[in-house]
Formats: structure tokens, sequence, C-alpha cells
């Protein structure tokens, strides 16, 4: 292709290819092939002048993008769909284009057009209109199409043709504002979920790591574990799992897959853990995956957010009433205008929904997935916070601090066999038993049967013709009533202490315990703090383990309440009781055992490693180790909270002053159609703004 | 009557109408008409996109202009530290 240079500065190179080179789709292909070039840092295009911009840093050469460049054919290069990044570039782009055109249209109009034609051109425009408000009407609606028409019915009743036509185009200006700023907002919540949220496990050479979706290319090699969906199209090249093909052939039943078998996007590992070789990334797939989400997050609108709907809808017929009033005590069409032309429910409809995802974008910019609008505002309104212990405000990795065998067991025999029975399951627990057992050179053949688990429990399996189970004591003692002797009794008083204990029997005799040292997580101390100074009043800690164990978390963190030895359904029944009690309650959980809990919860949040069960009940994911996001949550729900208020009290003073100039004959209605408008926009775009740096900036 | 009729300015705006109708739907229907309003069309729409072309040439011709003053005054407050 041929180009002319026609920036060249260091870092900095714009090419021209000229009007028509490319097309728009064709423009990002070229961004995208030239992103893969070393060096690059980001490349724009613009399909109308056919210009590339290169930014570049010290490891890219110039030379290397002219001859890049140079040799493209155009047959060659892809059309591809934007990134999310270039998206919302497009539909600035796009605004600004629209507006400026609008303004150019109206002053050519105001300049050139007769009188006569200028008029005529007013009644046109003022048809569909008062067509929409006509229409509004028949059904029984009083809403802003009834008032647009009535502002504008007036003014053309009273002649004023100038006044009529600033109305209709204050009002087009403001449709394409409220469209532009609802657009660019669920865009740029789309590109945040993209590469916040959308992320993959590749595998490199130093292990696996964690990288946005879009940055994955044909070649690469990407972890997929169980519950999770299979997000490109490939090829397996290690392991073997159960997936579920249904969205793509409607067979329900899961299909074995293993090493050299194809998988494709948008199916699901039902179980096992592969790793796949990249063919084709399906966009598609992924980008509707998103909007999926965030379409589901409208339909689960804050209940402030209808209620601003709801308001807003109920304001227009007293307005109306208003206007009328104003008319019949002064029999002034002008100030009826004024009435008429400013409306507060414009404003209370944009810039809520507008607030509500702004917010819900930053939480996805700190890695964190909220779901809809509603669960921010639960989670700013609670004063209740419940705590699972282990794994959510403990570490995820436990170690095996003593094991203690029973009986004529032996110890290395009680870990071998609770390591060969726990291999099978990717509990933090399980896994701390089997590297102990590794670390100890205890091998473990395959010796039992096919084991079953017990959600929350344990596990169970037939060992040389013996049952053999291993779990919680509730599940060991009292489930499967494994007796304990009182020497058992008096041996474990001797070696119980903070530590909870997972409890071996073979043939319905208690064999061994092995004791797991769970350390809190570093940070859970000054989160509670931090959270209590922040209004939550009461902070609960539930667990399976025991009592000894539950105390001791409580008395390190500073938690005044807690339950040991509940079952998933007690964790469950204990919310509800909560919540029964008038508490507004959030649920912090990471296991499959806390799911009911947390889908009987006001709001919910799922922590990092949680189980896919838990991460798809929960109305919150985080995807960051540490508990600190709990308190940018809070802060970030809160801030947006006192937005919306405050958003309300702007609406309200500053449309109650434009009505009372208007009234007082101060301002013209043009003028005040034009403040109204204004102010609406003013006010949604403030909603943009990132709420947690307010915020800091308020308590700083 | 008849010449009532023809004195009356109302007829006459009548035939007048008449045959604009009559003429303008010829000359719209004509071979001739149709290529000119083709050509002025298609003359507008190059405008159209000749009008945006030349808006971003001059968008980011300043835009460039805006990052080399960005740049001299980085320079400069390093060198002033």
């Amino acid at each position: 292709m041929r180009y002319q240079i026609r920036y060249d500065g260091p870092g900095r190179l714009r090419l021209r290819l000229g009007q028509y080179a490319f097309t728009r789709e064709e423009g990002f292909g070229i961004a995208a092939l030239l992103r893969r070039r070393p060096g690059v840092l980001a490349v724009r295009t613009c399909c109308k002048n056919g210009s590339v911009l290169i930014m570049y840093d010290g490891a890219g050469k110039k030379e290397d993008y002219l001859s890049f460049v140079g040799g493209l054919r155009r047959c060659q290069i892809p059309q591809v769909e934007p990134t999310g990044e270039e998206d919302v570039q497009s539909i600035d782009l796009m605004f600004q284009e629209k507006i400026t055109a609008m303004i150019a249209k109206r002053l050519a109009e105001q300049l050139l057009l007769p009188v006569p034609l200028r008029m005529l051109r007013t009644g046109l425009r003022a048809a569909p209109f008062l067509w929409h408000g006509l229409k509004s009407l028949s059904k029984g609606r009083v809403n802003v199409s009834v008032l647009d028409a009535a502002a504008i019915t007036a003014s053309l009743w009273q002649g004023s043709f100038r006044s009529a036509s600033s109305i209709m185009f204050l009002l087009s200006l403001s449709d394409v504002l409220e469209d532009y700023t609802k657009k660019r907002t669920t865009s740029a919540l789309s590109a945040s979920l993209a590469v916040h949220i959308d992320t993959v496990w590749k595998i490199t050479g130093q292990g696996e790591v964690q990288v946005p979706l879009a940055e994955v290319e044909p070649g690469d090699q990407i972890r997929i574990r169980t519950g999770a969906m299979i997000p490109v199209d490939g090829k397996i090249c290690q392991g073997e799992a159960l997936v579920n093909e249904a969205s793509m052939t409607g067979e329900p039943l899961p299909a074995r897959k293993a090493e050299g078998d194809m998988v494709y996007a948008g199916t699901i590992i039902e179980e096992g853990s592969v790793a796949v070789e990249v063919m084709a990334r399906n966009d598609q797939t992924r980008i509707s995956r998103i909007m999926d989400m965030i379409e589901r997050s409208e339909e689960l609108k804050a209940g402030v957010q209808s209620k601003a709907e709801r308001l807003a809808d109920r304001i227009v017929p007293y307005h109306l009433l208003g206007a009328l009033a104003v008319y019949l005590f002064t029999r002034n069409a002008v100030k009826t205008l004024a009435v008429l032309t400013v409306d507060y429910s414009c404003a209370i409809k944009l810039s809520t929904p507008i607030a509500v995802i702004s917010a819900m974008r930053e939480a996805a910019g700190h890695r964190m997935m909220v779901k809809g609008g509603r669960y921010l505002e639960a989670f700013a309104e609670a004063d209740t916070i419940v705590f699972d212990k282990t794994g959510t405000l403990t570490e995820a990795c436990p170690q095996v601090s003593r094991v203690v065998a029973f009986g004529d067991f032996q110890r290395d025999e009680v870990l071998r066999t609770a390591a060969c029975l726990e291999e099978h399951f990717p509990h933090s627990v399980a896994k701390a038993i089997v590297k102990k057992a590794f670390e100890e050179g205890l091998r473990h053949e395959e010796r039992h049967a096919e084991v079953t688990y017990v959600v929350a429990h344990g596990i169970a399996s037939q060992l040389e013709g013996e049952k053999v189970i291993i779990g919680s004591p509730h599940f060991v003692f009292e489930d499967e009533g494994v007796p304990l002797t009182a020497e058992d009794q008096a041996k474990l008083a001797g070696v119980e202490g903070e530590d909870s204990a997972v409890y071996l029997a073979v043939g319905g005799r208690l064999a061994g315990a092995v004791f797991i040292h769970d350390p809190v997580r570093e940070e859970a101390a000054e989160v509670i703090t931090g959270l209590r100074r922040l209004g939550i009043k009461n902070v609960i800690l539930l667990t399976g383990d025991g009592e000894a164990a539950a105390k001791s978390a409580c008395r390190r963190l500073g938690i005044d309440h807690y339950l040991a030895r509940v079952l998933p359904e007690e964790k469950a029944a204990k919310v509800e009781r909560l919540k029964a009690e008038g508490r507004k309650v959030i649920m912090v959980g990471d296991g499959i055992n806390d799911s009911p809990a947390l889908s009987a919860a006001h709001v919910s949040v799922a922590m990092k490693d949680a189980s896919d069960l838990a991460r798809e009940v929960a109305d919150i994911a985080l995807l960051s180790a540490d508990l600190w996001e709990l308190l940018t949550l809070r802060r970030l729900s809160m801030a947006l909270m006192e937005r919306i208020s405050g958003n309300y009290r702007k609406i309200l003073w500053l449309n109650t002053a434009f009505l009372l100039l208007g009234l007082g004959g101060v301002i013209q209605p043009s003028v005040s159609a034009l403040c109204h408008n204004a102010s609406t926009v003013a006010i949604s775009a403030g909603s943009m703004r990132p709420l947690l740096e307010e915020r800091a900036k308020k308590e700083a | 009557m008849w010449k009532d009729c023809l004195k009356c300015d109302r007829v006459w705006v009548f035939v007048g109408g008449i045959a604009a109708a009559v003429i303008g739907k010829k000359v719209l229907k004509s071979p001739k008409t149709r290529e000119v309003c083709v050509k002025t069309v298609a003359q507008a729409m190059k405008l159209h996109q000749d009008a945006q072309t030349t808006f971003a040439n001059i968008k980011e011709e300043a835009e460039d202009i805006c990052f080399d003053a960005k740049q001299e005054a980085a320079a400069a407050c390093d060198c002033q530290q």
C-alpha cells in the first residue's frame, strides 16, 4: 500500500494512505496486525482519510512499521471487530461528528433559508413530536413525549416558530447526547469487563499466567478447569474432561474429551481440567457473553433506579397540570411555555442508570464483577456481614500441622490413606494433606474403589473390603456413627488446639486425625475494622470447623459473634434469621457449601479462589486475592448512593430555578429549555466521573 | 361569462397549476433530469465525504501539533529540574 508520512516524532508516526484506502473494519484489522509488531504501544486508524497512527516505544523500529505498511495488500487485510477501546473511540468520534453536523445544519438554516421555508421546515419537524405525544395520550400515558408535544404546540400556537424550532433542536440534541452517554457507558463497561474480568489462564514457561482473553493468540495454550466455559475453539493438548456441548449440539449428556480432541467456544467443562491449544478465538461468543451479562445487569436494576423511573413518570402529569394552572391564572403563553420546557424527569431518568453503570465499570476496573446495580445498592445499605472462615478469612493455603493415629493404626498409614482419598478433590484442605504426604515421601497407590464426595462433609470409599471415610467430625461421628472411645477422647483432648481437624475412619473405627493449620489472612483484621468504620454494625463468622478454631479466629480478628461446626443449610438458616431480624446482610464465602447462604443473603460476595458454583450464585465476584476489595466495594457503593441523591438535589434545585426564572419572565422559554437540557447533560456527564477518587478526596 | 372567467385571477392560478403539474411531470420523468439529479446527489455525497476527510485531516494535524507542544513542555520541565 502507498502511504505518505504525515508526522514523524519520537515514538509517534502518522501515515496517510488516502481516502477510501481501507474500510472501518479493515482499519481495525491493520491496527490488530500492527499491534503484534515489536515495540508498538497503540495504533489508531481512521478510514475517512486512511490515516494510521502508530505509537511505539524504544523497542520499536520505524523502518519496520513503514516496510510492513508498504508491503500490505488490501486483500490480505483482515476485517476485524473493534476492541473495547476502539469501540469507545468510535462512539466518541461518531458523537462529535453528529453534534458538529447538527450545529452546522442549524446555523446554515438560520443564515441561508428564507423565512417562509424556515417556517415550513419547523412545521414539518414538529410533526413527529406531535405524533409521539398524541400516540402516548391515546394509550392513556401522560409522559415526557406529551410534555414535549405540548411545549411545541404552545410555541406554534403562539406563532413563535423560532422558539418551537429551538425547543426541537434542543430536544434532538438532548436525544443524541442521551444516546451517546448510554452507549459510551455501556461500551466502556464492556471494554472494562473484557480486560479485567474476561480473563484466561495462559500456560507459559513460567507457569500459568492470567491474561485478558483478547490477548490470547492461536497457538497459545490455556488451562480450563471444572465448571468453566471454554472461551476458544481449540485442541486438547493435555488432560481429560467431561464437556457439556448442549449449547452447540443440544445433547444434554456431557462428552468425554481427551488429548487430541477438539473443543469449541461456548461449551462447558463439567468435570476435569484440560490444557487447550488455541486454534481460533471466538470473539463473537465472547463479546455476546459480555453483552448478555450487561443486559442481565440492566434487568437487575438498583431499587433506586426503578424508583427514579417511577418518580420521573409520576411527575409529568403534575407538571402539565402546573402549566395549565399558570395559563389559567396568568393568561400568559410565554410563562406557560417556560413551565413546559423545563422538566425534572429527563435528568432523573438519564443520570441514575448512568451513575449505576459507571459504578459497575469502576468495580470491574478493580477486578470485581458486580452482576447488577441492585447489588451495589444492597452493599451500601448493609449493616451486617457474615464471613465463611476457611478460604475467605483465612489464607487459601492451609498446612497440615499434626497427624494423630488412634488404636493400632500407624501415623504414616493414616496420612498415606488420607492423601490417597483426598487427592481426587481440588479442595484447599485436600491439597494440604496430599502435599504433606508428598513431602514426607509417602507414596500412595490407588488401592481403594471409586470415591464419593459428600458436599461439605467428606469423602467415602472402599479399601481392601472395608469402608473408609474421611471428613468433618459431624460426618464421621454423627452421620457415619463411628464410635469415639474414652481413650480416643482423652488423646484428642491432649492434642486439640486452635487447628481444625479432619478425621479418618476405616471399617467403622477411628483411624486418625489430620490437623490443619489455616492462618487468617494478614489484612483480615484491618478490613473488618475498616468495615465497622464504614457502618457495618455486626460481623459474624460461620464455620464448619470446631469451636476452638472459630474462637481463636474471632479473637484475632475482633469478631463478636460466631457459629462453629455449622452445616451448609445451617449457614443459610442463620442468614435467613438475620434477615428476619430486619438486618441487611452481606455474605462472603468461597466454597460449594457456602452457596445456600450466598443465595439467601441480600447481597453475596465470592472470593477469588471460590468454587465455580459459589461464583455463579454470588452477586459479586472478586477477582483479586485479598479482602481489601470489600472495603473498596463498600466505599464505591456508598459513593454511588451519595451521588444519586446528590443528583436528585441538583436536578430539583436547578430545574426549579429555571422554572421560576421563566415564570418571572427573566428568561425566555428557549433559554430555559437550553438551560434545562444543558443541566441534564452536565449532571449525566458528571455521573460518569470516578466515584472512588471523589470519595477519597472527601475523606481526605 | 367566459370573459368574466378569463378575468378571474383564481382561474389563471388554477390553469397555471395544472400546466406546472403537467410540465413538471414531463421534466421529472425525462432521462436528462434524472441524470442531472443523480449527478447532483453524487456531487453532494462526494462533497460530504470530502468535508469529512478534510475535517479528519484538520483534527489529526491539530492533534499532532498538540502532541509536539506537550513534548516541548515536558522537555522544558526536565531542563528546569
